[in-house]
């Protein structure tokens, strides 16, 4: 067989799943050099952010704790494993490849790691006492993780309402940043008010340099601009704000913030292509009839320009665009479990240079 | 050579066949080269009809296929042997054929997936180990499994 151009060996290896891609380190001298290049990580990267991916922490026996489902648009359902933490965690978020995870026996203790290179990274403890003041029950209200793949750094936002010791709470709002480069924990104060609900805490959305959550009462998303450490509010479309009888979440797409609208037959998906003018388009509008049975219990977790996940209580579908076609890639037997919506994450597969 | 319906493609082994237009412009080096006489595309006639054949199956499908899922036409279309796979792959990028690419890309990553180890690997591709045994064992070691 004629030697494929080194373009060409890049394109293959950028579609392996990790696992078999750090086999190929030790093929030859070139292949070594090819995969460990700045150059393949971006193209490797790009490859994957086309395959959508939902991770699921399923409530098992204390053994399987660990372990997560991952359902992949490609590749079907496989297992993956956070044993490699060397402790009891509860998945907090997921952002670009990473997870923030935090230790269920030890208040406090959050990791980030890559479940797919088994990377992880114990962050230090952050000193100030409001840690364990978030009220209402000490546990931040919002976890936040921002993963920037091109500049190989993350932060990870603890922020909630605080109670001083001794006193009611009185709507301050604590926000604890960590930053990677740095490996500090700084903080800021600030008064809001917001709400959230269940999925409202778990899908954050990081684009555009900020955070993204959804607030409770859908009146708006509410924005942390790590730059300036400063948060500000985004309006929902008219039609999302003063629809009735319609459930709402925020995704991500493609590098855009999207809302998924569901009413009783339709889902509607609107995408901010337009950032700085802060503009929003219906992109589409999908009949949820053959599904009918479903809609009460169906929640969006992922998704990009071409499909998009779904989880219910005991089954996972994916909806593609192009072809208007739904498909089950999950389900599960065991109905004593908890939903699957409840802590189903969208995931992607990344890695990152080696420093 | 536009005007008419279709187009008129010389092969290096200097076979004239004729493809519809629609099709040959699934090419991006064709699209590019139209205005030029002479396209001669410099790759063999067996394999140049191969690209045209999938080319033309993905404008009946009116690119309805998700990009990613090889359809079970493709799958067979791939099961062919290393050196018609490397002639396909050849032949796509110089023709720059996005579709072709992406499943012959797909297909190879599938073959070196199903290799059980490193020594499959280079038997399959007929690659020479130049690795010094320490410096293998080295390498293993350090990525055992962690990161890249």
């Amino acid at each position: 067989m004629g030697i494929f151009p080194d373009e060409v060996i890049l394109q293959i290896l950028a579609r392996l799943p990790v696992k078999p891609l750090f086999k190929t380190k030790t093929v030859c001298k070139l292949w070594y050099r090819l995969v460990s290049d700045k150059y393949f990580i971006k193209l490797y990267n790009e490859v994957s952010a086309k395959n959508p991916m939902v991770l699921i922490e399923t409530s098992g026996s204390p053994e399987s704790r660990s372990s997560l489902v991952c359902v992949d648009n490609l590749r079907g359902v496989s297992e993956v494993s956070l044993d490699f933490l060397k402790d009891r965690v509860k998945v907090r978020a997921s952002c670009n490849g990473l997870l923030c995870c935090s230790s269920i026996p030890d208040k406090g203790v959050y990791y980030v790691c890559n479940p797919m290179t088994r990377d992880f990274k114990l962050l230090p403890r952050c000193r100030e006492r409001p840690v364990t003041r978030f009220y209402p029950d000490g546990e931040a209200t919002l976890v936040g993780l921002a993963c920037d793949v091109s500049k190989n750094k993350f932060n990870v936002v603890l922020a909630g309402y605080h109670r001083t010791f001794g006193h009611r709470p009185d709507g301050t709002f604590i926000c604890l940043i960590f930053d990677s480069d740095s490996n500090k924990w700084k903080k800021f104060v600030s008064h809001r008010d917001d709400h959230f609900t269940h999925m409202n805490k778990n899908q954050v959305v990081f684009v555009n340099g900020a955070l993204h959550w959804l607030t409770g009462s859908c009146s708006y998303i509410l924005a942390l601009d790590l730059d300036y450490d400063v948060w500000r509010k985004i309006s929902l479309p008219d039609e999302v704000s003063y629809g009735t009888g319609n459930r709402v979440y925020l995704l991500d797409s493609d590098g855009c913030l999207s809302l998924i609208q569901i009413s009783d037959a339709w889902m509607n998906i609107w995408v901010m292509k337009d950032y700085e003018k802060e503009v929003w388009y219906m992109v589409d509008r999908v009949s949820l009839r053959c599904i009918r049975g479903l809609v009460p219990g169906i929640f969006p977790i992922a998704q990009t320009g071409e499909c998009i996940f779904l989880a219910t209580h005991k089954q996972v579908l994916v909806y593609h665009q192009k072809s208007r076609v739904w498909k089950e890639m999950y389900s599960v037997k065991n109905s004593a479990s908890l939903p699957l919506w409840f802590s189903a994450y969208a995931f992607r597969s990344t890695i990152f240079p080696s420093d | 050579m536009l005007s008419s319906k279709n187009s008129a493609l010389e092969s290096k082994d200097n076979e004239i066949f004729e493809v519809e237009e629609s099709i040959a412009i699934q090419s991006e080096l064709i699209k590019t080269m139209a205005t030029m006489v002479n396209s001669k595309a410099y790759v063999n006639e067996r394999n140049q009809m191969g690209c045209w054949k999938q080319a033309n199956y993905h404008v009946e499908q009116n690119n309805k296929i998700v990009d990613e899922e090889l359809s079970d036409w493709e799958s067979k279309f791939f099961e062919v042997d290393m050196d018609d796979l490397h002639e396909l792959f050849m032949a796509a990028n110089y023709l720059e054929i996005e579709s072709l690419l992406n499943g012959v890309a797909k297909r190879v990553a599938d073959i070196i997936k199903a290799c059980m180890n490193v020594e499959v690997i280079r038997q399959t591709f007929g690659i020479n180990n130049d690795f010094a045994a320490q410096q293998e064992e080295e390498i293993r070691k350090l990525n055992s499994w962690n990161h890249i």
